[in-house]
């Protein structure tokens, strides 16, 4: 029987970082992070896991994303909290550090209306710094598969975050 | 014209990705790597009784999560407590005996249930509930095309999973499927122990413009789960209007209020009978 004592010690910060990372939220950070290892739990008892840190950070962003769906799905239900150590701790102008939040925010919420495994796969590709190869074998596909993939991603979300942007064509001096 | 207006504008992909990339994480808290590791520990060695029969399918397993959480037996379980009763006469009748006396009587019923975790109050799971007879029917209400039909009478069980396009037929006629996992009357019959346990009365409130009163029964075991049920009952019909189960032996724990009460009303045998669409294929594991 597995000893989930050391693997939630030893993976546990690299669940959170990305739990947290995604939702921004303590208690969705916590639920999620929950749900992780359960997940893993009901995996585990079906088949033999090869590698915790790769599973785990899988099930985290497909975890966390589902979450940000239901939140922007719902948007009444739960806010992100904007509390002190939001952003980068770099940013010490205010209107930059807000700037930096609405963005981050408007990543979010973009990810979460991407199909999932498109936001999955660029999530772990552009943000935990999966290799094509290693997402084609975790998703059965080819590397060039992935290649395109991430990219129609790319641009699907460069045209949702400028149609967040406000029109500042009308009146801009030219 | 200054140098900012020679500089490229920013890409605002790129800028999104720097931010995200850039949230500052607080440190992992112990108490939640603790809380989780007690968490999986009980899932892996739950506190129920065990049967000494092994459980290793995970069909049994998929089983005893319907048990667990599939809201057909909880509607059940609620009837066979109130049916339960019934059979046990005491010489003065109580305002529950009532209650009871009048769901004897009923020939159906259909009720809404939300169920809520504590972790995530925001997020409740939502099913619709027809009872006609021995038959119940529990609609997933999240899920497309997801139900449960059971019949008591029978221990016939039909699981239809929409999501997954799959479906599960169980049924309970043989000795060696009820030591796989208990009949569902068995289940009931579990709960209709509940009988035994003494209700207290605890006021009148109007419920949608309905002059009910309440009663409270402690560790009121309803689908597997334990904890604080309160009833509110029509004044006048004696016919429950509202059930909240408040479960304190579930991680997370988890609160269920069973609401929208229709008695009497006529309901289609239909969807009791359901057509399995051709393209379901049968989860046999």
């Amino acid at each position: 029987m597995t000893d989930w004592s050391p693997i939630v010690e030893q993976h546990g910060p690299l669940v959170w970082q990305t739990v947290y990372r995604l939702l921004n939220h303590e208690a969705d950070a916590h639920d999620c992070f929950q749900r992780v290892f359960l997940a893993a739990l009901q995996l585990d008892q079906k088949e033999r896991v090869r590698h915790w840190p790769a599973l785990l950070k899988k099930l985290a962003t497909a975890r966390a994303l589902d979450l940000l769906r239901c939140r922007y799905r719902h948007q009444a239900c739960l806010q992100p909290l904007h509390e002190e150590g939001y952003v980068d701790s770099r940013l010490h102008h205010p209107s930059e550090h807000a700037i930096a939040g609405e963005l981050a925010d408007e990543l979010r919420q973009a990810l979460s209306e991407l199909e999932p495994i498109s936001a999955e796969i660029f999530y772990l590709a552009s943000f935990e710094g999966w290799s094509y190869e290693a997402i084609a074998e975790q998703w059965g596909m080819t590397s060039n598969h992935v290649g395109v993939l991430i990219n129609r991603t790319r641009m699907a979300l460069r045209k949702k975050l400028h149609a967040h942007l406000p029109n500042t064509t009308a009146g801009e001096p030219t | 014209m200054n140098t900012p207006n020679h500089q490229p504008t920013p890409d605002r992909l790129d800028q999104a990705m720097h931010a995200l990339r850039e949230t500052r994480i607080p440190a992992l808290p112990e108490s939640l790597m603790a809380s989780t590791v007690e968490a999986m520990n009980s899932r892996v060695n739950p506190v129920e009784p065990v049967s000494t029969t092994p459980l290793a399918t995970r069909r049994r397993l998929s089983m005893a999560r319907y048990f667990r959480f599939g809201s057909a037996l909880a509607a059940m379980a609620l009837l066979a407590t109130l049916a339960g009763l019934l059979f046990i006469t005491t010489p003065q009748a109580s305002a529950w005996q009532d209650v009871v006396e009048q769901v004897k009587k009923a020939s159906s019923v259909t009720f809404e249930e939300v169920q809520t975790n504590h972790l995530q109050p925001d997020f409740p799971t939502t099913r619709k509930n027809y009872v006609l007879g021995d038959l119940q029917r529990t609609d997933m209400l999240q899920f497309n095309n997801t139900f449960t039909i059971l019949n008591q009478k029978t221990g016939e069980w039909l699981v239809i999973n929409g999501s997954n396009k799959t479906y599960i037929k169980q049924t309970w006629s043989k000795p060696e499927d009820q030591r796989k996992m208990p009949k569902p009357d068995t289940f009931l019959s579990q709960l209709v122990k509940l009988s035994a346990l003494p209700s207290t009365a605890a006021g009148e409130e109007k419920i949608d413009g309905v002059a009910t009163r309440k009663i409270v029964i402690q560790n009121a075991k309803l689908g597997g789960y334990t904890g604080e049920m309160m009833l509110w009952y029509d004044a006048k019909t004696k016919l429950p209007v509202r059930i909240y189960h408040e479960v304190d032996d579930t991680f997370p724990k988890i609160t269920r209020t069973l609401n929208n009460f229709q008695w009497n009303v006529p309901i289609d045998g239909k969807l009791f009978t359901p057509e399995i669409p051709r393209e379901y294929v049968e989860d046999k594991r």
